[in-house]
């Protein structure tokens, strides 16, 4: 595959690479020192204190906005486990996991269309939530960036379309994965199949505010799983769509 | 300060730190849009890898791959946060490279992802994909898309 097949307007590219550059080379360094070992020694001078995550240990994907503020309350923390309106839920790895209608805004104050998953390792009662979500349909850019709207027409109109997303259920880039699924209103079961194993049928539920309308499933598979593979299924047990994701290739590499 | 203690392949902890922070800390600021997610970024991923250092085969590979991820999960998380919103200064002062900044931060991230590894990192697209974990031809479709639109917010 090479990108002369996109027909790539020069002006267009000279003008964006030089772009890129100069932004890039507008980046200065800060004196923020290395990280060293985790809890011993004082956070870099000069840093905001979510950056305290960070020196502490916490890896990569759990830096919350508001970490520090682990005493405060309110919407945007974690009042209960398990969450409240859970649609699904599971266990794997002895991490315990739940899918909940979404409850966060975006940043028009809307709330988000979808699901979200909440993971019992990266989730504790009075800490800002650390949740993934997703949505079903077709994305439309809103006023501004973060304010996207869902389009379900053209998925409606065929059950084999379907959104799977992955993330890890641990913290950072360790734990089992959980995958969301939203699917079609006539698929009822995914049938997940990881590396050759296939496991028990999980049953898709729909939002109670539209009950007629997408339905939402979630699975967890182990930390080490290289393919997961799941099929949709209709009221009958006919497949109407197959979704493979090779799950060693997302998020961090393995150091090895 | 610990030390991590240095590998017998690649450049010791803080040898990599001090040399790569400020590149990958740049290709974090084009992907994420903003200077305090990449410096997060960054910072999160030299945590994390520092005490498996030695362990890592690969370490500047893995750092830039490790980076474009954790941008990746910034704007997961941004977008379940309403109060997380791009800054809109301009960053260079010169108005054409502003202008295209300006568009390319209004790109859905995955698609300026692609424009950022392709013509800051030259990835070729199946590079880009492998890094994504994304199927090239999606990554193709995501380009050609952000193509269009700059061409048209830009003419």
């Amino acid at each position: 595959m090479t990108t002369d097949q996109l027909d790539i307007d020069p002006v267009l590219e000279r003008r964006l690479r030089t772009s890129l550059a100069a932004v890039a080379a507008a980046v200065t360094a800060d004196s923020a020192p290395a990280p060293s070992g985790p809890g011993l020694d004082s956070p870099p001078p000069g840093r905001r204190p979510r950056r305290l995550a960070a020196v502490a240990g916490v890896t990569a994907g759990t830096l919350s906005l508001a970490a520090f503020a682990y005493l405060q309350s309110g919407p945007e923390y974690v009042s209960e486990l398990p969450p409240p309106d859970v649609l699904s839920s599971g266990e794997v790895e002895g991490v315990r996991y739940w899918l909940v209608p979404s409850f966060h805004e975006d940043v028009c104050g809307r709330p988000m269309a979808g699901v979200e998953i909440v993971s019992a390792a990266t989730n504790q009662v009075g800490q800002e939530w650390s949740t993934g979500g997703m949505a079903y349909g077709d994305p439309r850019e809103g006023e501004r960036p973060g304010c996207d709207r869902w389009d379900e027409t053209a998925w409606l109109a065929d059950p084999s379309r379907a959104a799977v997303d992955w993330m890890r259920l641990g913290e950072g880039d360790d734990g089992p994965w959980g995958g969301m699924a939203a699917v079609h209103p006539d698929v009822t079961h995914l049938v997940v199949e990881v590396d050759g194993t296939t496991l028990p049928p999980v049953p898709t539920r729909p939002r109670e505010d539209a009950p007629d309308g997408p339905r939402y499933g979630v699975v967890g598979v182990p930390d080490d799983t290289d393919v997961a593979t799941i099929t949709l299924q209709d009221g009958t047990g006919r497949a109407v769509a197959v979704h493979e994701e090779r799950l060693s290739a997302l998020g961090v590499p393995a150091a090895d | 300060m610990r030390s991590a203690p240095a590998t017998g392949v690649g450049p010791s902890f803080e040898v990599a730190y001090k040399e790569q922070r400020l590149p990958l800390l740049r290709l974090a600021v084009l992907l994420t849009g903003s200077r305090e997610h990449a410096e997060d970024a960054v910072q999160a991923v030299f945590t994390a890898a520092f005490p498996r250092w030695n362990s890592i085969a690969q370490p500047l590979s893995y750092l830039k791959r490790a980076v474009v991820n954790s941008c990746a999960d910034v704007h997961r998380r941004r977008a379940r946060d309403r109060r997380a919103v791009l800054d809109r200064e301009p960053v260079t002062g010169i108005p054409e490279v502003d202008e295209t900044w300006a568009v390319l931060r209004e790109l859905p991230p995955r698609q300026r992802a692609v424009v950022v590894l392709h013509f800051y990192e030259d990835l070729p697209l199946v590079e880009i994909g492998r890094l994504l974990g994304r199927p090239a031809a999606t990554v193709r479709s995501d380009l050609r898309r952000a193509l269009d639109t700059l061409r048209k917010d830009l003419a």
